[in-house]
């Protein structure tokens, strides 16, 4: 096998380049159309379950996302300092928003707000929440009942975290205990709601409204869902306080 | 090349010993040592390691198809080069495939499918058999040294997962009434040096039981 011409060998490897490019460049451009589809439904799928959509609670797949997501779900894209609603701006426009302040503390300057509906009235709204956790980014997505107070679900994303530690905060169980938690203290002003160090019940006596069990094992990762959901909160917090006044005012 | 010559025969005695031979003789893992990088990444989990077995078993199986189909064209000065470039297509396939049409699990396994390529026993097989031997038998090497892998990534992962997450393959399996009586998941499980606990003490019974030494 020792007696290939250079030349052969050089034409073998400019063979060997063209045919894996031509293999990869028509398998992406084929597979294109439903990568795309997957990563869409992915997203939708995730702000659906954040506002317990549907109500039965099984997870959609397919076309029911689609369905569910443009019969049931309305995004309003706001002014963090105002709290106003801006329009003609959509998901591209936040996405581009929080690019603009990764790995900084500073707020982006729109925020999506996922709505779900029934008929003309709003059932719940979710707020796109986004952080740090011990290895990577963590992300999710809080909703809170029409009074502008109440937890209504959460979804975690921790794409990086340790499975069986952090992960956990993805959990069922974890994400249960959000709801019906305050993002509103006594004082009507908005206060976060963090993640204890142990049992919410000991940890946090007589303020369970605003703590929820911790993770043992995955106290870092803890601390940064306590750190997105206090940063989320106050980002929220003008457009919330609308919604209260709203709310107030029926 | 010799089983070419004495004529095709589907299941003869090289081909049998080809698919035999890796499951537990000479397991890539246990016995070669190699893919220990994966088998430590991606066995928390049972469903993980399982996907990533049949994904390093396909990989293998085709990669070896096609080398051994081009053995006599490829010119030995850069035949690890064309190893890698065929191995390298296989598994970006692969991934792009994956990521077309079981994307939540794709996105579990994220970075390790694209790892696949670096995984010694893909090039560890084609350089060592399907240069040398025709694509059938080739193939079924490819698809033993894939199970042998395999089997080790999924019984690590069962034990990381039981002890680790109190669960098997998504279900659970360790009882409420033993975490009420004060059983807690071992941590060290799901963490990295759980897995190389683990692999060590089964590479060892493998070896006590083949009774492999190193020479």
């Amino acid at each position: 096998m020792s007696d290939f011409s250079n030349q052969y060998v050089l034409g073998f490897a400019a063979a060997i380049c063209v045919v894996s490019s031509l293999a990869l460049a028509g398998t992406h451009a084929a597979l294109k159309p439903t990568q795309d589809k997957n990563i869409e439904r992915d997203f939708q799928k995730d702000v659906l379950s954040a506002l317990g959509l549907p109500e039965d609670g099984h997870v959609p797949v397919g076309d029911e996302i689609d369905r569910l997501f443009a019969e049931r779900v309305g995004q309003v894209v706001i002014d963090p300092t105002s709290g106003a609603v801006v329009e003609g701006k959509g998901k591209t426009d936040v996405d581009a928003a929080w690019a603009a302040v990764k790995g900084t503390a500073s707020v982006p300057a729109l925020l999506g707000v996922y709505t779900r509906k029934q008929g003309g009235t709003v059932e719940k709204y979710a707020m796109e929440v986004r952080g740090q956790g011990l290895w990577g980014p963590i992300s999710g997505y809080l909703a809170v009942e029409p009074d502008g107070k109440t937890v209504g679900g959460t979804v975690f994303f921790a794409p990086s975290e340790t499975p069986g530690l952090g992960l956990e905060i993805t959990s069922a169980p974890f994400k249960a205990q959000w709801q019906g938690k305050q993002i509103v203290g006594p004082d009507g002003k908005a206060r976060p709601i963090k993640v204890a160090k142990g049992k919410a019940s000991e940890v946090c006596k007589g303020e369970e409204s605003w703590c929820v069990d911790g993770i043992s094992g995955a106290t870092l990762t803890c601390r940064g869902v306590t750190n997105m959901v206090d940063a989320g909160v106050s980002m929220y917090d003008a457009f919330f306080q609308s919604v209260r006044s709203k709310a107030g005012a029926m | 090349m010799t089983s070419a010559s004495k004529g095709f025969e589907l299941f003869d005695k090289n081909v049998r010993k080809a698919f035999v031979d890796p499951l537990v003789e000479n397991n890539p893992v246990t016995v070669q040592i190699l893919g220990v990088c994966s088998s430590l990444a991606v066995t928390t989990q049972v469903k993980q390691a399982l996907l990533m077995g049949v994904g390093v078993t396909l990989c293998t199986a085709l990669g070896n198809v096609v080398l051994a189909a081009m053995r006599n064209w490829i010119p030995s000065s850069i035949r690890i080069i064309v190893q890698l470039a065929v191995i390298s297509v296989l598994v970006i396939v692969l991934d792009e495939v994956l990521k077309a049409y079981v994307f939540d699990l794709e996105k579990k396994l994220s970075v390790f499918i694209g790892l696949i390529i670096t995984n010694c026993i893909l090039m560890g097989r084609a350089e060592a058999y399907a240069m040398g031997n025709p694509p059938w038998p080739s193939f079924v090497d490819g698809i033993g040294n894939g199970l042998g892998y395999a089997g080790v990534l999924l019984s690590v992962a069962t034990v990381r997962e039981i002890l680790g997450s109190g669960t098997w393959f998504g279900f659970t399996v360790v009882p409420q009434a033993a975490y009420d009586a004060g059983y807690i998941n071992n941590g060290m499980m799901v963490l990295a040096p759980g897995a190389f606990v683990l692999l060590g003490l089964l590479i060892g019974a493998m070896r006590a039981y083949t009774g492999y030494r190193e020479t």
